[in-house]
């Protein structure tokens, strides 16, 4: 009882906020608290059932025959419920503030009805890991894509979200059709729409049948997950809503999607052949490269953040497709070393994405701005803002002792091994390949997360909104605070994630992998591979940056401090001056330039003679081939079609009556003739 | 009590029910004026009426009596004396509009008729079961007014003559219910009354409100309100 109880907790909370925020509209601290308390309820099952290995479901009630409402929490449900419970805290404590502040234009629609709409965001995230057969995860999964819709679209006032959540909707749609098709395709072999029934069929399936639901399932979640050329709307949707709904959407409402996935590859679908692996390696690898180069031309903060999604939505399916061609080339150590790469990496990701979108949320309160250029010097407005958004950024960077190293660590030494013991010259160039991309990858992201740091923060202020930028309110900091020492907590503590994985990854793989072997905080992958200490580099750190300073401080005592205005060629300092974030971008533009066709449009005003400038404007976009060649075709395509469909629909009533009379007539006559 | 009428009786009584009804909704075709159509259409419910009261008489319990009751008080009364009381307030000359000529929607009136009996000839001799009345003409004249109606409803740019299609359209799936099922269960007829009830009045009502917002009740002008 107490064990159902684990169970439901998190969804009753949830659930249970959504009247409560619409109701108590003055005291948007209850439903807030009430998410928390989801949040916390969630981590805590999450924690016990991963440590107790059980398995608690829950046959809930019958709607049909085929329609029943039933939940099940086994390690992977858990370790998905923890991922998306530990954000849920930060955001419901930031929420009460970020809603609060005034004059941000995220105020688009009232707070209560985004308080309302996020905690059944939240329920329906949790009811999609949770949900145990075919009917219950549909309805889950539809739920969630429609919550997170309309907190894309807002009241529907600004065009940009308008057009955001209508290509959010149309992409999420094609999502859920092949769903639909690849789940009904395992039902059908299964004879029942139970996940048990799915999985106790997997043996039943042939090659054709079980390639065919790979495909579907991949197209599918991979639309949701934003995997490159499936990724088009991620960037849009994610920053047009409010930022703490970005935070959730982007740090764990794909990750659903890897859920989706690694519940059919290994569960439904069974182990499938080698290259189900490889082409998730080399799609993963395509978007990693891809997102983090179009996070670094960005200049709206959180639409970088959104691109960075796809990077690092590729940097984890990478870990989930060698997982998958180790497992089935018979490898389960490796596979399992790779699958807690993935899932390792996808936790960390939950948490600093999810800050670093609260610290534009807050950015675009304090600053007014989500623009790069606007902004400029806030580290002396805003330091405690600044302090958690670098740690998030170092995060992200994968900067060793915090947790994104972790992670993307793992992976390279899963990917290592997987080289080192698959023997053959095509799997092997492919593990090359990715693990170059990942390398690469790692790169782009410091230098992206450089630059928007360094023009966010430092220098001077570009704009009257960043000069006359404020700290943000103590909820707002305390949302950050809380992510950002989890950040730090979770690098440090990297050990006791990976045992955390564990259970999840001996259910799926069927053993768990070395790395974490308790002792301590040390990992030891294999023989290749090297070993990972995160106290260790933290000493180092303390080594090489502490101790120098200590020592010149004492041998050469306290330094003098002199203020003198900076040599500027002898006019004054302004802040046009700043190397802008375009500018920093630009070597990288150049370098990629036959990948990612920057198009440039400079207009130059000489009003009086050539000689005399008196104004430039310069613009810079981006046009992805795969929008011009897969979509807008495919998009022409349907219109036309409809266009020509929309003759039928004349507007006069007696038309549509002549339809229905003729169709009675052909009817009637056929049964006749038949 | 005993009945009045034996199976054949009631049978040969509803079979002439149905050949009336369907030369009345062929002479409903031919008709110029409004007036007139809702009288013919007060006359199909009597029709009706008739065919029920005769399933009534061979089993003479209270329930068809009732079913019989409520026919003729919604088909024959109720549902004209709307239909009327519409045409009253409605701007403009009372004359049915169509958009083929009257003297060629007769023919396919006709044709149409024929195309019933040709569609419902596997149900015509016997083929209703121990259930159903012996009423040949039963089945392919329901169908006929289905077609009639519809056909009607089509061809006619008068938001009234629309009303009456459907009632005509429903009139034949009542016929078709009589005469195959010696009585739908009372609760079923009971909705099946209402329905319509309902429905003519809302038609009514969106009807009088097309008049006024449109000044007419041709519906063509509604092609305006298509974005």
């Amino acid at each position: 009882m107490s064990n159902t109880l684990l169970l439901i907790a998190p969804l009753v909370y949830f659930l249970l906020a959504v009247p409560v925020a619409l109701v108590a509209q003055r005291w948007r601290v209850l439903p807030a608290a009430l998410i928390a308390l989801g949040g916390v309820a969630g981590a805590l099952a999450s924690l016990w059932v991963l440590r107790e290995s059980e398995v608690i479901t829950l046959a809930g009630w019958q709607i049909a025959p085929f329609a029943q409402f039933s939940v099940r929490l086994d390690a992977l449900a858990a370790f998905f419920v923890g991922v998306i419970c530990l954000p849920a805290v930060a955001v419901a404590i930031y929420g009460i503030g970020y809603l609060n502040a005034a004059g941000a234009d995220h105020q688009h629609a009232p707070p209560a009805a985004i308080d309302a709409l996020l905690a059944a965001f939240l329920a329906a995230m949790t009811l999609v890991v949770l949900a145990d057969n075919v009917f219950s995860f549909l309805i889950a999964w539809e739920l969630m894509s429609l919550v997170s819709f309309f907190l894309v679209i807002g009241d529907g006032r600004q065009a940009t979200a308008r057009r955001a959540g209508f290509i959010y909707i149309v992409m999420t749609h094609i999502s859920a059709g092949f769903l639909l098709l690849a789940l009904l395709l395992l039902a059908r072999q299964a004879g029942g729409f139970e996940f048990a029934q799915l999985r106790a069929a997997t043996g039943g399936l042939d090659g054709w049948e079980r390639n065919a639901v790979f495909g579907l399932a991949l197209v599918g979640f991979g639309t949701k997950l934003g995997l490159i050329p499936l990724h088009v709307w991620l960037p849009r949707a994610h920053p047009a809503a409010p930022s703490h709904i970005s935070a959730l959407m982007s740090g764990v409402m794909v990750k659903t999607a890897i859920y989706g996935l690694v519940r059919v590859i290994w569960e439904f679908a069974g182990p499938g052949p080698a290259w189900w692996g490889g082409l998730l390696m080399a799609l993963g690898a395509i978007s990693a490269v891809l997102g983090i180069l179009y996070a670094l031309m960005e200049r709206d903060l959180k639409r970088m953040l959104a691109y960075s999604t796809v990077e690092h939505v590729g940097i984890i399916t990478i870990g989930v497709g060698a997982a998958a061609l180790a497992a089935s080339k018979g490898h389960p150590t490796v596979a399992a070393l790779a699958l807690t790469a993935a899932l390792v990496h996808l936790y960390n990701h939950s948490v600093f994405k999810g800050l670093l979108f609260l610290g534009a949320g807050a950015l675009q309160t304090g600053a007014g701005t989500r623009d790069l250029e606007r902004m400029g010097g806030l580290i002396r407005r805003m330091p405690k803002t600044a302090l958690c958004v670098l740690i998030g950024a170092l995060g992200i960077a994968a900067v060793p002792p915090l947790s994104g190293f972790a992670g993307e660590w793992l992976l390279f030494q899963g990917l290592l091994d997987l080289g080192a013991n698959v023997n053959s010259a095509t799997i092997g160039l492919l593990v090359a390949l990715a693990a170059g991309a990942l390398a690469l990858t790692g790169a782009l992201a410091v230098a992206a997360f450089v630059r928007a740091f360094g023009v966010g923060f430092l220098a001077q202020p570009r704009s009257a909104g960043a000069s006359a930028a404020r700290e943000v309110p103590t909820s707002m900091l305390a949302g950050m605070a809380l992510l950002a020492a989890s950040v730090i907590a979770m690098g440090l503590a990297a050990a006791g994630v990976v045992r955390m994985v564990r259970p999840v990854t001996t259910g799926l793989v069927g053993t768990h992998a070395t790395p974490a072997l308790g002792e301590g905080n040390v990992f030891n992958a294999g023989w290749l591979s090297g070993a990972y200490a995160p106290w260790a580099v933290v000493a180092g750190l303390v080594a090489v940056g502490v101790l120098p300073w200590l020592v010149a401080r004492l041998l050469g005592g306290a330094g003098r401090e002199r203020v003198a205005p900076p040599w500027v060629c002898g006019v004054d300092l302004e802040p046009r001056m700043q190397y802008s974030a375009t500018g920093f971008a630009k070597p990288i533009r150049l370098i990629f330039q036959a990948v990612i066709r920057p198009q440039r449009t400079v207009d130059v005003d000489r009003p009086i003679s050539a000689y005399f400038v008196s104004s430039i404007r310069y613009d810079e976009q981006l046009h992805p081939i795969y929008e011009r060649h897969l979509y807008q075709r495919g998009v022409a395509v349907l219109v036309g079609a409809s266009r020509r469909i929309r003759t039928l629909q004349s507007g006069s009533i007696r038309a549509y009556i002549a339809y229905i009379f003729l169709t009675l007539l052909v009817v009637l006559t056929l049964t006749r003739l038949l | 009590m005993d009945a009045l009428l034996t199976l054949e009786q009631a049978g040969n009584a509803i079979d002439v029910a149905a050949l009336s009804l369907l030369g009345l909704a062929l002479v409903s075709l031919l008709v110029q004026r409004l007036e007139t159509a809702i009288i013919l259409l007060g006359l199909q419910g009597v029709l009706l009426g008739v065919a029920s009261g005769a399933a009534a008489l061979e089993e003479m319990a209270w329930r068809p009596w009732a079913a019989f009751l409520l026919a003729v008080l919604v088909k024959a009364v109720a549902i004209p004396v709307i239909l009327w009381f519409v045409l009253g307030r409605v701007a403009g000359r009372h004359e049915v509009e169509t958009v083929i000529p009257l003297k060629l929607a007769f023919p396919v009136g006709i044709g149409l008729v024929l195309l019933a009996y040709w569609i419902a000839e596997p149900f015509t001799t016997g083929t209703l079961g121990a259930e159903g009345f012996a009423a040949e003409n039963a089945v392919p004249a329901a169908l006929g007014l289905l077609l009639l109606g519809a056909f009607t409803m089509a061809t006619r740019k008068k938001a009234l003559t629309q009303v009456i299609g459907l009632v005509t359209m429903e009139n034949g799936i009542y016929l078709a219910a009589v005469a195959a099922t010696r009585g739908l269960p009372l609760a079923v007829e009971f909705g099946i009354a209402l329905d319509v009830l309902t429905g003519v009045a809302l038609m009514a009502l969106v009807t009088h409100e097309i008049n006024r917002l449109i000044g007419g009740i041709n519906v063509d002008r509604l092609r305006a309100l298509r974005w």
